[in-house]
């Protein structure tokens, strides 16, 4: 279940269709991991607060219209979206979980990565399609390196009340900003 | 109608009481009740199928003396998935006449009357079943059934309460379709509602306490009052006056639902919760559907992981809440939000002790995942989820096509050589369906046509497949490994 889990959310972030929160339990579901299924969900109203909106679709659109959503927009906003995106990298698993989920598949990290840069930088290709196409796999390409490294190197229980607080804090941000 | 629903509607009424008497008049002296056990759930199927068909094609209006609308229909369809999960754990042809003349009891009772939900027809449909399904399982002391009737018994009298409130008020024994109901007669049927919820999920508790064998499904005969119950609060709480809030009502369902889901009972808390958000605003109520068919499917499932089917309405509950805004709205958003974490700790603590699906909730698992992957398609329940449904369906497709790729990948890898002995490991485990391990299997000498060798046999209890916990063979296995094997030289 977990590798479907995160071959999953790859799929709904890299065509940016489907639901924040449905994108967020299945990150949770991926790692095998209650904390990141909470911090999934808190990434998604964070999402809901900025665009008024749960659909991926949506996030996309925003971004094509308005800029990415890492710097484009209000200071409270662009916090927002980034401190949902660092939460997102933060807690995933550096090795697979114990859970009958199966979760915490080593190609979850790939999933994790794609889904957080969707979050920052994830406009929906339209017109300018070679340039917001070349974006996009940038920002996914550094998502999956910051996620892979943060995985390696922090400490998970640091990685987790971090990545925690910092979907709570993209959460408030975004409903009071 | 159309003659087709028209034709579905007889069936879905009709055929639970024949199946009932066919049972009755089944031989008594029938060697093995394994292909009645199997013929009863696909005759059940039938019901199941015709309400399925009134959903779908969104029946409503009447046929002679009996009216249908589409959420009466969803509640025939989940009393229908119900059954056939109620039978999965039976062996007596009585226990079986029971649970179907439950489901006719329930159908005839949500329809009779022609004009609405008619009392009599509501709360005697209601009673029947309740007073078929409450002697629980043969063998149940008589101490274990004092709490099961006083919940029926609860419901049912909340139910008339309900309906005596809407008498006062407006001289009809019938729920209106449109005009608003007393707030004490909407309070009255989500009481109703509520206490045949905790009816129907009661006995799921003294279940996994181990008091149960192993082999035997988790959903007790009373759950079939559940969609019955939900259907009955589900109707009544909208129909109030513009303006009147429940308050109350939301919060001590939201806040019973919470602790449902800390003591882990997870389908009483989802159904609480679906009550709760049909007392909150308008703009919950398609959530509030979604929940009650998921706690529906959680019962009939009777697996951890059955919590999934949730996550729909939980989406649907946080897009009404950002649409409404209010405070009761989100006092609802917390509750979900509660029993959603309180849900999925106590799923990934109970998975770690793994039960097989039984056969019989099989309807209920394809109804489950249907829920799950395409929300927006029950469109009985109102919901708006189109972004949703699109994006789980790649990605369920994309999850389908790689997982298969791999465990075709696997099975490449690991199948030995031609010639070569089979390998223990290779073989696929099914835990609990016969009764034992694969190792008992092995040792029992019903799948090998050959004598193994009583080394692989050490080997194989030392190895139990997937997450079967080996244990020492039964009499019976114990005896077949007797005869066996070979004389020791």
């Amino acid at each position: 279940m977990g590798l479907g889990a995160a071959v999953g959310l790859a799929t709904m972030a890299i065509t940016s269709t489907g639901d924040v929160l449905a994108a967020g339990v299945l990150l949770g579901l991926a790692a095998g991991d209650l904390v990141a299924g909470t911090v999934g969900v808190l990434a998604g109203i964070a999402v809901i607060g900025r665009w008024g909106s749960s659909s991926l679709a949506a996030l996309a659109g925003g971004q094509a219209v308005l800029g990415a959503a890492g710097w484009s927009g209000p200071p409270g906003m662009i916090l927002s979206s980034w401190a949902a995106a660092l939460a997102v990298i933060l807690v995933w698993p550096d090795r697979p979980a114990s859970s009958s989920f199966s979760g915490g598949h080593p190609a979850g990290v790939v999933a994790c990565g794609i889904f957080a840069a969707a979050l920052v930088a994830g406009p929906a290709v339209g017109l300018e399609t070679n340039s917001v196409v070349v974006l996009r796999m940038v920002a996914s390409a550094v998502g999956i390196g910051v996620a892979s490294a943060v995985a390696r190197a922090c400490p998970r229980p640091v990685a987790r009340v971090a990545g925690l607080s910092a979907a709570v804090s993209a959460a408030v941000l975004a409903v009071l900003a | 109608m159309t003659g087709f629903q028209e034709g579905a509607l007889v069936v879905a009424l009709v055929s639970p009481a024949v199946v009932m008497l066919a049972i009755g008049r089944h031989p008594a002296g029938s060697r093995s009740r394994w292909p009645l056990l199997r013929w009863a759930q696909v005759a059940v199927v039938a019901p199941g199928a015709a309400w399925l068909a009134l959903v779908v094609t969104g029946a409503r209006g009447r046929v002679g003396g009996f009216y249908v609308t589409p959420l009466v229909a969803a509640a025939g369809c989940g009393t229908a998935l119900l059954t056939v999960a109620v039978l999965e754990g039976m062996s007596r042809r009585r226990s079986m006449s029971v649970a179907c003349g439950a489901l006719a009891a329930v159908g005839v009772g949500l329809t009779a009357g022609g004009d609405g939900a008619q009392a009599v027809a509501v709360v005697g449909g209601l009673a029947l079943a309740a007073v078929l399904t409450v002697e629980g399982p043969p063998g149940t002391p008589r101490s274990n059934r004092v709490i099961p009737a006083l919940l029926a018994a609860g419901g049912v009298a909340a139910c008339g309460v309900g309906f005596a409130a809407v008498h006062a008020r407006s001289g009809r024994w019938s729920l209106p379709t449109t005009a608003p109901l007393s707030v004490g007669a909407i309070m009255a049927f989500l009481a109703c509602a509520a206490l045949l919820a905790a009816y129907g999920t009661l006995r799921l508790t003294a279940r996994r306490s181990g008091t149960e064998p192993a082999r035997r499904s988790g959903t007790e005969p009373g759950a079939v009052l559940l969609a019955g119950g939900l259907a009955v609060g589900l109707s009544a709480a909208p129909l109030r006056a513009g303006g009147t809030e429940l308050g109350a009502a939301v919060v001590i369902l939201a806040t019973a639902a919470v602790v449902a889901a800390g003591v882990r009972r997870g389908a009483l808390s989802l159904a609480l919760l679906a009550l709760a958000a049909a007392a909150g605003p308008a703009a919950l109520a398609p959530g509030s559907r979604l929940l009650a068919a998921a706690a529906v499917i959680a019962v009939a499932v009777d697996v951890p992981w059955a919590w999934l089917a949730a996550v729909p309405g939980a989406v649907s509950l946080v897009t009404g809440v950002v649409d409404d805004g209010g405070g009761l709205a989100f006092a609802a958003a917390v509750g979900v939000a509660a029993v959603a974490v309180l849900l999925a700790h106590g799923a990934v603590e109970e998975g770690r002790r793994e039960r097989a699906v039984a056969l019989g909730a099989l309807p209920a698992v394809l109804a489950g995942a249907w829920l799950v992957i395409a929300p927006g398609t029950w469109t009985w329940t109102g919901a708006s989820l189109a972004a949703y449904d699109q994006g789980m369906a790649r990605a369920v497709a994309a999850a389908l096509v790689v997982v298969v790729a791999r465990v075709l990948a696997g099975e490449r890898r690991t199948r030995p050589a031609k010639g070569s002995a089979r390998s223990p490991g290779s073989r696929p485990s099914r835990p609990g369906r016969h009764g034992g391990s694969p190792a008992q299997l092995v040792t029992s000498g019903r799948s090998a046509s050959t004598p193994r060798p009583r080394r692989a046999t050490r080997f194989q209890r030392a190895r139990p497949f997937g997450r079967v916990p080996s244990r020492p063979p039964t009499g019976a296995g114990r005896q077949r490994r007797r005869r066996s094997r070979p004389p020791e030289a």
